[in-house]
């Protein structure tokens, strides 16, 4: 039996979250006392509107490099199982050299370097581009291990119905395909969402840029640091929480 | 069905699967049986004759047509054909109906509604009426391996190949999917079907062929096979198959 199937009470299950969440807000209060930390939250309170802005900026990047990143990743994949040999090649050398970069050196190269070289001014467009293509890369790997999974003899029961190469991806292996590649989907989607803080380096105005902005202003040094976990957090457990949803809506045994 | 194969040769890189086969099956046989032990080359020619593989050489004539090897025509005459196969090789996220209903209106253009209704039909024939709306992991093998059966029947297929159909299954699920080829069978299905299934052969088969290494070491009329094997090797696979039976 699946854990999500398993029955449970949902007091219990109210219960036991309220006191996991009052034990970590306690752990979190005994952090900050053992650093006789002052908080000064009035004078971060002003620079709110800043704040949510930044927040506007990361939840439109981040939807973006989220639309580009999974055609992206399916091109990447497809081209590493070309049959011909430049795109093969092509694809693989793309996906094992953006993979094995820090995407803070991606950004850096390509917004001070590519984007300059193009004439490019605007960072939000290299930064939504160079984040799709980060995790587009590993997105294809994610998705080549779904497709390499459905079996050789569903590919000759397919063949053997009568279906013809479109069909057989169409009907067996990309449903199948689809349910083994969600949960590492969503997992990437909710890395990309955190790593578009990193777009600050290169001068987006996204969250962790305007957190850091208001602090400065409002002589504060951690109290932005909360609320940018949190609205993070906002964008992270709902996608979690949607994409597990698709899942059970498209479990089966195999 | 008159079947005439010609030195058919395929190989699996060093592996030589088929090793020059040859053999005629006159025009009056309805059930063909394919013997000879694992590895002999049974599942290989199986798939050859259906098209679900290209030979490395040799030919094949059904009917007098020779089967072409390009892809076009390979699909065309897999069209024609109804395969069931050891592992049942159901579409695991569809359920029972669909696995029959889907080919139905994809491959053979029948509308939607028609191919659920004789989807719906075929599978209350072989007795599956209550499971058409499960899933292949809700139900048991014989059942699962009678939902294949029902997909490659419901198109009405010129001919039905069936590669040891009930080799993973326990002895009463052999039963019930014996019975439904029996029936088959004799309500006049052109069927190729290799077995280990002995008694079976013997009381389904028209025609054998028995390979061994990828050779026809026999090609036989049913009754003259089982009665008076020319062939050492025959005799010995007989009696080693029928010892504890």
């Amino acid at each position: 039996m699946s854990p999500e199937s398993r029955p449970q009470s949902l007091l219990a299950e109210v219960f036991w979250n309220l006191l996991l969440c009052l034990g970590m807000m306690l752990g979190i209060w005994a952090v900050f006392h053992a650093i006789n930390y002052n908080w000064h939250w009035e004078s971060l309170w002003k620079w709110r509107w800043l704040i949510l802005r930044g927040w506007g900026t990361t939840v439109a990047v981040s939807a973006l490099a989220l639309i580009i990143s999974i055609p992206l990743g399916l091109t990447l994949m497809l081209g590493q199982r070309s049959r011909w040999i430049p795109v093969r090649l092509a694809c693989r050398g793309c996906v094992e050299l953006v993979r094995g970069t820090p995407l803070l050196v991606l950004l850096l190269i390509g917004y001070y370097g590519v984007a300059n070289a193009l004439g490019i001014a605007r960072p939000w467009l290299p930064g939504v581009f160079l984040l799709a293509l980060f995790h587009s890369s590993y997105l294809s790997e994610i998705f080549r291990g779904a497709w390499e999974s459905i079996g050789a003899s569903q590919l000759e029961g397919a063949r053997a119905v009568g279906f013809n190469q479109q069909q057989t991806w169409r009907f067996v292996i990309f449903p199948q395909a689809f349910r083994r590649a969600l949960p590492g989907t969503a997992g990437q989607m909710v890395s990309l969402i955190k790593d578009s803080s990193l777009l600050s380096v290169i001068g987006v105005e996204e969250l962790t840029q305007m957190v850091r902005s208001a602090n400065a202003q409002a002589y504060t040094a951690l109290e932005g640091f909360i609320p940018l976990a949190i609205l993070y957090i906002l964008l992270t457990i709902p996608l979690s929480w949607w994409t597990r949803r698709i899942e059970e809506r498209f479990r089966f045994e195999t | 069905m008159h079947i005439k194969v010609n030195q058919l040769v395929k190989r699996y890189g060093s592996h030589v699967a088929l090793d020059g086969a040859s053999f005629e099956v006159p025009a009056q046989v309805n059930c063909l049986v394919l013997l000879g032990a694992s590895g002999s080359g049974k599942s290989t020619l199986l798939r050859v004759l259906g098209s679900l593989l290209t030979p490395d050489s040799g030919s094949i004539h059904i009917n007098e047509t020779a089967l072409g090897w390009t892809d076009e025509a390979m699909l065309k005459q897999r069209r024609g054909n109804g395969f069931v196969f050891q592992s049942f090789n159901l579409f695991p996220h569809l359920s029972a109906e669909e696995n029959v209903a889907l080919p139905l209106r994809e491959v053979h253009d029948i509308n939607a509604r028609v191919a659920s209704h004789q989807a719906h039909e075929t599978l209350e024939k072989f007795g599956l009426g209550e499971h058409v709306k499960k899933r292949p992991a809700e139900m048991s093998g014989g059942q699962q391996q009678r939902v294949a059966l029902a997909r490659a029947i419901a198109p009405k297929p010129g001919l039905l190949l069936l590669d040891e159909p009930t080799s993973a299954l326990d002895p009463v699920m052999t039963q019930e999917v014996l019975d439904l080829i029996l029936r088959l069978a004799e309500a006049g299905q052109r069927t190729v079907l290799s077995t280990h299934e002995i008694t079976f052969a013997r009381k389904v088969a028209d025609w054998v062929v028995f390979l061994d290494h990828g050779v026809v070491i026999e090609s036989a009329p049913a009754s003259q096979f089982f009665d008076q094997p020319e062939s050492e090797l025959a005799r010995q696979f007989l009696e080693s198959l029928t010892r504890y039976r």
